[in-house]
């Protein structure tokens, strides 16, 4: 079983060249050992290449590799950020709550989750996390920067204000910080003369990525800058060629200082993209609302409507992780099980840091007799889920089927370690004692289950 | 204070003798205190509901049933109107209806009351021939249609027929929907306006359509990973629908031409419509706020046809590119410039959208005019620009309700109900109004339809707010009648009868204002065609010049602030 053993120290990953401040500076800090140690090295930094140029589908596939070769941490931090970076939110979150688990002691994980759930349209939720990272650590600058940023989304102006200028006040030089705060004063006329300065700080700590421009040019086209505006959009086009806003602006600004040709152009670019965006978010609304209608009608047990729903779900989005699970849960109901096995790798394909995929997945594969299996599924499961106690217990009952009582009786023990006043690892625990020829042991743990057992009774 | 004009009619043969037939009438001259019941006032605030004081008792049905289809959360409009034509306002509420699996199934009536004077109401919906309910109650629109000279009421539905009422002229309504030939295919239809495309001097009527969704093809909804929570659905489930315009054949019916107008060629999501002169090139446009794809701008291409230049005038989407939720919209010159602009209520996240006018294009400025920050944790529907103080620049007031009703489950610190919010414009920005503890703007509701006019006579505007499975709010307005105003109502005779798309410019000394005569506007909802003006401390209008769609052009001088004043079509002037 992979074991995490937190330094926790900063350890820069140096081997990475970096361009610009990232939104996530945490990253370079993780606590843990140095990446370059790890067994997926060569596979990360062909990841981290891939992202630095922009091409997120292979760096995903590198992450995948690194993260395949059994050492989760720290790969599970880029593989959150590259999930956002693909705008597959729910991915991105899974990866996140994973590191977070993995290394509780350590904030990265957990700013990483709070980052991502801000991001994806969840800032109660993240604004929940980054609060115990500075109510712990009061000084960690990025916990104020991404609290200031939920604050900002759920419309609280004088809190997100606040806290975006604490972040900076203990840390100057965060320049996503000065970003955040930039975009928030561009919002009012008031504040365009702060929003300049706080966009121009940014850009003076090396910040010069799409965002920084787009911001940079919508103020200036508010503030009549019409010059440096066009400087900024003609920038932000050129770093991202997918944006549609930012040809939308462009060709506001052309249109504002007379190039009419031009603002043409723009607005045909976006109109072209804006089409292929609103499609995508039209298909992905109506995945949802199967996806929805096939959970409905699985409560209900009416399986096939069920399974229908889930596989148009589907339809344009064949990595839909939980219509994937739905399925699976769907075929298992109806007695297939190589079917529901199929559907679950496939939810774990394109999800790989759900631990309830891989303990469905161990439950089904040990229906059909297929031990081996699904003990490698709930090691992975426990790989992303170390404090489980139930997963423990079992794997436990795996390795009792399998006639590994030792491994069984390692299992129980770890379970009852996490959980001990759980009657029935008690009882699990005494079964493979007796097998293993440890009869008082087994004897004593027979008693503490009916202690536990009669408690539980007489409180009920 | 409130003022009545009961006198009006009676005496209006004798100021005709008096101004030697001139066809403006000094209807202040006339007017009488009269002690109204007191309404529950807060003290300094804008405006007091007198929802119970006048007698109103409906209620809105919206039938929200567990099934979560989509119309129980769209609320119902309402219309400001008189109905009677005794000078005074009268209200109309649209109503709801059932929905399948509703086990009440009692007739849901739509209501219409009777302005009495002295701040009461009477229900009258029996007496005037309105019929409960058919299908489930969407949007309003008023408007003399068959040009008898009183105003005639089309109600639009969701899984029902389109009805028109034609106004009898007794206080009594005769539904004519088959014979006008305007009753839709049942498909569901939202907001309405009535205006004069062709300026033929009758009255076209203009539908908009939302979705391609019954009770038969709900979808289920809900958060990603939060099982158990069902929504209503997001529009982006559902295809959009054509939106309809009907030519008004002249002899009490119409003729479905939005194919050859060029407007079934876009499949929108629309909700609010307003019918207006953008480009003051005296043909009226048609401006469609649609929820979650851009906005329809319709040019008049002055031949029977428009051009869809929405996009490329920048009037779509906000100001990076980004599709809203458009729900209510009205348009008028709030800056000043003698252009007409646009205002466009959306989700919260989105922000309420100012479209200025720059003549060749428009400019999205909410940000700019400071409305942005202000709207953005609210969800808008109903919206109109009315200069509530008098003080001669046009200020914004928003009606808010949230779209999904357990909103609280999914989005902590969100609520379903929501305070109104109140713009007032001050040089070169909107500042928000904000409520003082008991002021009924900050009262949460789930607010949709909104309709303005001074229903008091008492030189200010007064607001009715329809709610969704609620009650409504009657506003009367505390403040306004500080200042000046005038009060303009037009009377087509060449042209259509309610004046829609005149276009009317005053000079005031070294000062000029526009304004024109729009056809619907806000959402769902339908106010008075009369042009308020304030006038701030302006005691007189050195000139007031009306341009007629006819083509026809009015010019008054000299006229004293403070009165209503009717103005018929071509009659001469002093």
């Amino acid at each position: 079983m992979y074991s995490l053993h937190l330094l926790l120290v900063a350890v820069s990953i140096s081997s990475v060249p970096q361009q610009q401040p990232d939104e996530m500076p945490w990253l370079h800090y993780v606590c843990a050992r140095p990446v370059s140690e790890g067994p997926g090295q060569i596979h990360f930094e062909s990841g981290r290449a891939s992202e630095i140029q922009g091409d997120y589908r292979n760096a995903l596939a590198a992450y995948l590799k690194a993260a395949a070769t059994g050492t989760q941490w720290p790969y599970c931090l880029y593989l959150a950020r590259i999930y956002l970076r693909l705008n597959e939110p729910a991915a991105a979150e899974g990866a996140a709550v994973a590191c977070a688990k993995l290394a509780q002691e350590c904030p990265a994980g957990r700013l990483t989750l709070a980052y991502i759930l801000g991001e994806t349209g969840e800032p109660a939720r993240s604004e929940e996390i980054a609060e115990q990272i500075i109510e712990s650590d009061p000084q960690n600058a990025e916990a104020w920067y991404v609290s200031g940023k939920n604050r900002l989304a759920v419309n609280d102006g004088t809190q997100g204000e606040a806290r975006l200028r604490k972040a900076i006040e203990l840390n100057p030089e965060l320049a996503h910080a000065h970003l955040a705060l930039g975009t928030y004063y561009s919002q009012e006329k008031s504040t365009f003369e702060r929003a300049r300065r706080s966009l121009e700080r940014a850009q003076a700590l090396g910040l010069g990525n799409f965002k920084l421009h787009l911001q940079m040019g919508a103020l200036d086209l508010k503030r009549n800058r019409i010059g440096t505006a066009l400087r900024h959009l003609e920038s932000a086009v050129e770093l991202n060629q997918l944006a549609p806003e930012a040809y939308y602006l462009l060709s506001r600004a052309y249109r504002r200082s007379g190039a009419f040709r031009e603002s043409r152009e723009a607005l045909d670019r976006y109109q072209e993209l804006q089409e292929r965006t609103s499609r995508l978010n039209e298909e992905i609304a109506r995945s949802q609302s199967l996806y929805q209608k096939g959970m409905k009608l699985l409560q209900e047990r009416r399986l096939e409507p069920a399974l229908d729903a889930f596989r148009e779900a589907l339809g344009p989005h064949p990595n839909q992780d939980i219509c994937h699970y739905g399925i699976a849960q769907v075929l298992a109901l109806k007695g297939d099980a190589e079917g529901a096995i199929a559907a679950l790798r496939k939810a774990i394909e394109s999800r790989p840091y759900n631990a309830a995929y891989y303990r469905s997945l161990a439950d089904i594969l040990h229906s059909v007799k297929r031990t081996a299996e699904a003990i490698d599924a709930l090691d992975h499961a426990l790989s992303l889920e170390p404090a489980d106690a139930p997963l423990h217990n079992q794997l436990g009952n795996l390795h009792f089927a399998a006639s590994a009582f030792e491994k069984a009786h390692a299992a129980y023990e770890t379970a009852i370690r996490l959980d001990p006043n759980n009657a029935l690892f008690r009882l699990n625990l005494s079964s493979v004692l007796r097998r293993l020829g440890r009869v008082e042991e087994a004897e004593r743990q027979k008693w503490i289950f009916q202690q536990l057992l009669s408690t539980s009774s007489s409180q009920n | 204070m409130d003022f009545s004009a009961t006198l009006v009619h009676e005496l209006e043969p004798k100021l005709r003798k008096v101004f030697g037939g001139d066809a403006f009438i000094w209807w202040n001259l006339l007017v009488v205190a009269a002690g109204a019941p007191a309404p529950q006032t807060t003290p300094n605030a804008y405006f007091s509901d007198i929802i119970e004081p006048a007698g109103i008792r409906f209620q809105h049905v919206n039938s929200a049933s567990p099934e979560k289809f989509l119309v129980e959360t769209m609320g119902s409009g309402v219309a400001f109107f008189d109905y009677d034509q005794d000078g005074r306002i009268d209200i109309f509420f649209v109503n709801g209806g059932r929905v399948p699996g509703v086990i009440d199934s009692s007739p849901v009536r739509h209501a219409l009351y009777r302005n009495l004077g002295e701040g009461r109401f009477s229900d009258e919906t029996r007496a005037a021939g309105i019929h409960a309910s058919e299908g489930y109650g969407q949007g309003v629109a008023v408007a003399d249609y068959d040009g008898d000279g009183d105003d005639d009421l089309f109600i639009t539905n969701f899984e029902g027929r389109n009805i028109l009422y034609a106004n009898q002229g007794a206080g009594t309504f005769r539904d004519r929907t088959e014979h006008a030939g305007v009753a839709g295919d049942g498909r569901w239809s939202v907001s309405a306006a009535f205006l004069d495309f062709d300026n033929d001097g009758d009255l076209d009527l203009y539908v908009t359509r939302y979705l391609d969704h019954n009770f038969g093809n709900n979808r289920v909804c809900g958060p990603w990973l939060e099982k158990g929570i069902r929504t209503y659905c997001s529009p982006k489930v559902y295809d959009g629908l054509p939106d309809l315009l009907y030519r008004n054949n002249g002899n009490g019916t119409f003729s479905d031409i939005s194919e050859q107008a060029g407007i079934s060629r876009y499949a929108g999501k629309s909700l609010g419509v307003v019918a207006g002169d953008f480009d003051w090139d005296g043909w009226i446009d048609i401006y469609v706020a649609n929820d979650s794809q851009g906005n329809y701008l319709f040019k008049n291409l002055q031949n029977g046809t428009f051009e869809e230049v929405g996009l490329n005038l920048g009037v779509a989407f906000d100001e990076n590119g980004a599709p809203q939720a458009g729900m209510g919209v009205d348009m008028a010159d709030f800056n000043g410039d003698g252009l007409p602009d646009f205002v466009v209520t959306n989700l919260d996240v989105e922000y309420l959208a100012l479209y200025l006018n720059r003549r060749f294009f428009f400019e999205e400025v909410a940000s700019v005019f400071e409305v942005k920050l202000a709207s953005r944790n609210l969800v808008g529907f109903g919206v109109r620009f009315l200069d509530f103080d008098n003080d001669s620049d046009l200020d914004i007031l928003v009606v808010n309700g949230h779209i999904i009703d357990n909103i609280v489950q999914i989005r902590p610190g969100s609520s379903y109900s929501q305070p109104k919010l109140l713009f007032e414009n001050r040089e070169g920005r909107f500042v928000k109004s904000v409520g003082q503890p008991g002021d009924p703007l900050s009262l949460p509701q789930v607010s949709r339809g909104l309709a303005v006019g001074d229903i008091d006579l008492d030189g200010d505007l007064d607001v009715v707010v329809s709610n969704c499975g609620q009650g409504p709010m009657l506003l009367s307005n505390n403040h306004g009648n500080k200042k000046n105003w005038l009060e303009v109502q037009l009377k087509g005779i060449e042209s259509n009868s309610n004046g829609i798309g005149a276009r009317i410019e005053l000079r005031v000394g070294e000062e000029q204002f526009r304004t024109q005569v729009l056809g619907g506007g806000s959402y769902l909802s339908a106010s008075p065609y009369w042009v308020h003006l304030g006038l701030g401390e302006r005691r007189e209008v050195d000139e007031l010049t009306i341009r007629w769609p006819s083509g026809t052009v009015d010019t008054l001088k000299g006229i004293r602030a403070n009165q209503r004043l009717q103005v018929i079509e071509g009659q001469k002037w002093q």
